[in-house]
């Protein structure tokens, strides 16, 4: 019996030993008391934990730093509210005296707030539109890099960290800002609706999730407005039209009609029960249709969404979709490739669908192959196959884009991001320039890229491109006025695991 | 918020077509069909004697005792199913399983189905599946598929519990099914004809021949089913019905054994030679089917074993054995075109034990090698290479015993250790406790090493995994049956699981670490031996799992397909003129994912049987067997398969009266 127990007891001793909880952050956070923190931005674990900034700094690059550039007695204060330094250090407002600034710039403690829009924060004539520390509400901070818009702290870029289940901030330099915010595991889709930004996430790890970010005070907070209980959960894409969502809902081969509320108006089968899974990806919109790339099937499928939003709001019951055209894309692949088409920009008219372009069983580009976009007529819903300069109506990007995989325009330019699926070397990197001014289109220089980029999401903001790496979670900053011929070096925003990670989505700030 | 809610009906597995983790149902069937394994070391017990021909007393008996080397080991969690026990009535591997404690079994469908089978926690991939001793567990990567054994050889299925690599080598972290084949039994016959639904049809033959200095055995089986059925799922699409079909869904696996054992040389060679195929459609999922995906695959194995007396009461046991598997599979994933793998393993052995009257020591040696070919990872073999010592020291007139084993192995670059200590002592009368504690790991396979196939990527930097457990539990084995209940506990680390590692491609990584904790409980009883032939058993397994490495929103929550309760019970009367059984199953709700996102609720199903003698003289017999007797048609697998509503089977069977029931 004895010896019997010794076994008992050195199992037991045994197994506890191999069975603590290891909780994993993300590459570039760190865990402080139990909970993921990015150490480069938290004021109040800044660079270290527990190293908490004070009243009033931000934290940046893991440095503690007054955004007033003003600190008396080591204080970081705003002068221009400060009751205890209004105007200078040395002049503190006396008993109930507020501190305000003018609308012409003066500083002085005074008994109401002299500025349009200000109101008092304790004894600080502040605008709640626009004040850092009071951004919607007294007392409510902006985060590092954050400015305060219509009383809501936001950032310049927003993106989907596919790898660390995330959406960060940015500064429109590509410098972090704010505090990572957690979301579903696998965000792939952003897209605006309203106030709220919507997040569809989808990994094989948790739900296929559906979340809108809340802006407004107490702070930035995320709602799940809709989880749906796939085995296999996917989502690829994400995209409003007329205040509704549209989330290709790739698990189940579907297109979901969401409210901003998570209220499922409809959803569409994208191909006949019994068949494979079409995988649909893109979703575009020009007027009341909606294009979908079905990238199993070589498909762009043209949807009626007229109705949606009487089905919204009950006015139309369901089937609020119905389909206007089907549009086979198999022959625009080179020979041995299927044509995959994934990403759809819509602009003169005209519908562009990024073809992958690839050999079914390696997904690796034909030897020979080119890069392709489809060019629909959104008018009739055909090939236009005279724009286009070709019989099928693919656009040739040439050898040195291989497998395109999102186009945006930005003037008369539509610019096209290529990079082979052939990693880690990959062929075929960089940007397309196609001038979409004429009646043909006309291919312009590649702007390259290296070997270890992967150009693909492409967002214009404020006139600048931002383009999230498939190979990393690097975003790279491109200006679409400049003339130059290599993509640059770009800035790590999202956080690699197992050494690799992938912006999926990029969406421009408020 | 809207929590729970699905649009459709849900799928199991995917299209590697995203980057993140996917494992498409064409890839786990290729790989688990393309088996190759090293040799056994051990081998069946002697055959049993004939009986003498004529009336037969019918006795119901409890289970019986292990046989294989890993069972017998001091302080061992065995089971041992007695497919004899359940004689007539059309079991699968996995309905034989299902009466184990620890084990889960997933049948994706009816008849002929992909089954495969994990024990405590552990995946499919991380049990050691035998055949007579021969391991099955393919080297491409991915568990046994127990359908590729036709359900007609089998005679019993032990099932070894617990972190169990120094009897198997790497490989059985989970544990151990050793499928036993029928062996030799004199001057017997026996066929049988089985029909019944969703377009199955199962035939066998056997032939036994010999006497006390040799036997002969020869069997061939056949089992094809259309696998077509229909199924309800809530489509939440009020416009259209909720009744599915699942089609092409069939599958078709054949098979001949021969085995054989002479005394000849002052000892025993036992040889067996076994070859099955088959061909199986692959559905897909219900949501991603794919109506045109296929599968073949082939295997044969050749196994003899010579043992004999040296010196004294120490005994040498040389054996060997060679396997080959093909497997074809056309796959929509990749393009559709089809894509080969074939295997070829051999390995030899060389072992000495003594056994005296307080205890035993054996010692063995191992070498091999193991090739594979197959499209996307080329050639590849390596060798393999073991040092084997195991022994025990017994008291009390052997009821107490305790022993150590410890294997030191190689295969290709990696080497490593498994080891055990386990124990059993009386208590009190027929009462004992036992216990064990262990530690094996399992290298990785060729695939996850090499295999280049679509999104998938190789990994030559993975480490092996390692399982840490133990158990304990009291026993009571006595007349009127045996009953055991006890707890385990065991720590996985370094799991191999497949990540995105760049953009649309998956390789797998040594990323997690898992807890597995439970309680199991058996009772097979006889309480009315001579009476109306009760027999009953019981099987209850708690487990309580959790997620030991990740972000916050896994981190301890119950892994995927580890429902928390699961229970059998058997019920059955009757002897040799007539008898009849019932059975019910309950596993509780379980989740297919970490997060507890998507789930699979608790199901029940019952079953019951029956036979009566037709004609003595013929040893002639009718079954039924019902499956699902409820019919319930919302059952899904764990992986959200459909499975089958009600299926009756009925099977006539004839054959010389001693091979009626034992």
């Amino acid at each position: 019996m004895t010896r019997t127990t010794l076994i008992l007891v050195s199992l037991l001793l045994a197994l506890a030993a191999g069975c603590s909880k290891e909780k994993l952050c993300s590459s570039d956070l760190a865990l402080c008391d139990g909970h993921c923190t990015a150490l480069a931005t938290d004021p109040a674990n800044c660079g270290a934990c527990g190293a908490a900034c004070g009243a009033g700094e931000s934290c940046y690059a893991g440095q503690c730093f007054c955004p007033w550039t003003t600190t008396c007695d080591g204080a970081c204060v705003d002068l221009a509210s400060d009751p205890a330094h209004c105007g200078t250090c040395d002049i503190a407002c006396a008993g109930a005296l507020l501190c305000t600034t003018s609308d012409g710039g003066t500083t002085s403690c005074a008994t109401a707030c002299e500025g349009t829009g200000q109101v008092p924060c304790g004894r600080a004539c502040v605008d709640l539109q626009t004040h850092r520390q009071n951004c919607g509400a007294c007392g409510r901070t902006c985060g590092s890099n954050e400015r305060c818009t219509g009383g809501r702290c936001v950032a310049d870029l927003y993106l989907a960290c596919f790898n660390s289940d995330e959406v960060r901030e940015a500064t429109g330099s590509l410098a972090a800002a704010g505090i990572p915010l957690p979301v579903a595991p696998g965000p792939i889709g952003l897209a605006w609706v309203g106030d709220l930004l919507a997040v569809a996430s989808a990994e094989s790890r948790g739900a296929e999730t559906l979340a809108t970010v809340h802006f407004d005070p107490p702070g930035l907070r995320r709602t799940n407005v809709l989880e749906t209980s796939v085995p296999q959960p996917d989502i690829e894409y994400l995209a409003e039209h007329e205040g509704l969502l549209y989330l290709a809902h790739t698990s189940l081969g579907t297109l979901l009609v969401v409210t901003p509320a998570g209220k499922v108006v409809d959803e569409v089968r994208l191909a006949p029960v019994g068949d494979p899974d079409p995988n649909p990806q893109g979703i575009a919109f020009a007027g009341d249709k909606a294009y979908v790339a079905l990238n199993a099937r070589d498909e762009v499928v043209v949807l009626d969404v007229s109705q949606a939003p009487a089905c919204a709001f009950g006015a139309h019951a369901p089937p609020c979709t119905t389909e206007v055209a089907r549009l086979d894309v198999h022959s625009l692949a080179s020979p041995t490739a299927n044509a995959m088409p994934s990403r759809i920009a819509i602009t003169g008219g005209r519908a562009f669908v990024a073809l992958w372009n690839l050999d079914p069983v390696s997904w690796k580009p034909p030897a020979e192959s080119t890069g392709r976009l489809a060019t629909i007529d959104v008018a009739t819903d055909t090939f236009d196959t005279a724009f286009a300069g070709t019989a099928n109506g693919a656009i040739d990007l040439g050898t040195s884009c291989l497998s395109a995989a999102d186009a945006a325009p930005y003037g008369a330019i539509l610019y096209v991001t290529c990079g082979a699926f052939d990693y880690p070397n990959i062929l075929g990197s960089g940007i397309v320039p196609v001038d979409i001014s004429g009646t043909v289109a006309n291919v312009l220089p590649i702007v390259a890229g290296a070997s270890d980029q992967a150009p693909g999401k492409l967002a214009f903001c404020n006139g600048t491109g931002y383009v999230g790496d498939r190979n990393s979670g690097k975003v790279f900053l491109f200006d679409p006025l400049a003339a130059s011929t290599t993509i640059g070096a770009g800035v790590e925003l999202c956080p690699p695991s197992n050494g690799w990670a992938y912006v999926a989505d990029i969406a421009c700030g408020p | 918020m809207v929590r729970g809610r699905r649009f459709a009906r849900p799928k199991e597995t995917r299209r590697i077509f995203m980057p993140r983790l996917r494992f498409s149902r064409p890839y786990l069937s290729l790989l688990s069909a393309c088996a190759l394994a090293r040799a056994a070391s051990g081998a069946e017990p002697p055959a049993p004697e004939p009986q003498p021909d004529g009336e037969v007393e019918i006795v119901i008996r409890a289970p019986p005792r292990p046989q294989s080397g890993a069972a017998l080991a001091p302080g061992a969690a065995v089971t041992v199913v007695d497919a004899d026990r359940f004689a007539g009535e059309a079991k699968s591997a996995a309905g034989l399983l299902a009466t184990s404690p620890g084990v889960a079994v997933t049948e994706q469908g009816g008849v002929g189905s992909l089954t495969t089978v994990s024990i405590r926690g552990a995946s499919a991939g991380q049990v050691k599946v035998l055949l007579d001793g021969v391991p099955l567990n393919p080297i491409a990567g991915g568990g046994v598929d127990l359908s590729s054994i036709p359900s007609q050889w089998i005679s019993r299925i032990e099932v070894v519990r617990g972190t169990e690599g120094v009897h198997h080598g790497s490989g059985a972290l989970g544990g151990v099914v050793n499928v036993v084949t029928a062996a030799p039994r004199g001057q017997t016959w026996s066929t049988a004809g089985t029909g019944g639904s969703f377009g199955t049809w199962q035939a066998d033959a056997q032939a036994s021949t010999g006497g006390q200095e040799w036997g002969l055995l020869g069997s061939v089986a056949t089992t094809r089913s259309a696998g077509r059925f229909t199924y309800v799922r809530d489509d939440y699409d009020p416009a259209t019905p909720d009744v599915f079909e699942r089609d092409h869904n069939g599958s078709s696996v054949a098979g001949g054994l021969l085995k054989a054992f002479v005394l000849a040389g002052g000892g025993r060679l036992d040889a067996a030679a076994q070859m099955s195929g088959g061909q199986r459609d692959l559905p897909g999922t219900p949501s991603n089917p794919t109506p045109l995906d296929w599968q073949e695959d082939a295997r044969g194995i050749v196994s003899a074993r010579f043992r004999r007396p040296a010196y004294g009461d120490v005994f040498v046991t040389a054996s060997g054995s060679t396997r080959v598997d093909r497997v074809a599979a056309r796959l929509q994933d990749l393009g559709g075109i089809v894509v080969r793998q074939q295997g070829l393993a051999g390995t030899g052995s060389l072992a000495a034990d003594w056994r005296g009257p307080h205890g035993s020591f054996e010692a063995a040696v191992e070498a091999g090698d193991e090739q594979l070919r197959a499209d996307g990872m080329g050639d590849h073999s390596r060798p393999t290479y073991a040092l084997a010592l195991a022994g025990d020291v017994s008291a009390l007139g052997g009821r107490a015993r305790i022993g150590p084993g410890v294997r030191i192995e190689r295969a290709g670059a990696e080497a490593g250790v498994s080891a055990k200590l386990g124990g059993s002592l009386p208590l009190a009368g027929p009462v004992s406790l036992r216990a064990s504690v262990g530690r094996t790991y399992r290298v990785p396979s060729f695939a996850e090493l090499h295999l280049q196939q679509g999104v998938v990527a190789p990994n030559p930097d993975l480490r092996p995994e390692v399982g840490i457990g133990g158990d304990g539990a009291i026993v009571a084995e006595g007349p009127l049956g045996n009953a055991a209940i006890g707890a385990f506990a065991a720590l996985y680390r370094d799991l191999v699981v497949y990540q995105s590692v760049s953009f649309r491609r998956l390789a797998p990584e040594n990323s997690d670490k898992s807890l597995v904790r439970g309680v199991e409980a058996e009772v097979a009883t006889v309480p009315l031996r001579r009476a109306a032939g009760l027999n009953t058993r019981f099987a209850y397994t708690f487990t309580d799992s959790a997620a030991l490495r990740g972000r916050e929103d896994i981190l301890g929550m119950d892994l995927p397909r580890m429902p928390r309760h699961r229970f059998y019970a058997r019920l059955g009367v009757g002897g040799a003129a007539a008898d009849a059984h019932a059975e019910a199953q309950w596993i509780s709700r379980q989740w297919l994912a970490l997060g507890h996102h998507a789930e699979i609720g608790d199901a029940l199903t019952l079953g019951a049987g029956a036979s009566v003698r037709l004609w003595r003289a013929a040893g002639l017999r009718l079954h039924l067997e019902i499956r699902n007797l409820l019919n319930d048609r919302t059952l899904d697998d764990s992986y959200g398969n459909p499975l089958p509503g009600r299926t009756v089977l009925v099977t006539i069977r004839a054959g010389s009266s001693n091979t009626e029931r034992p």
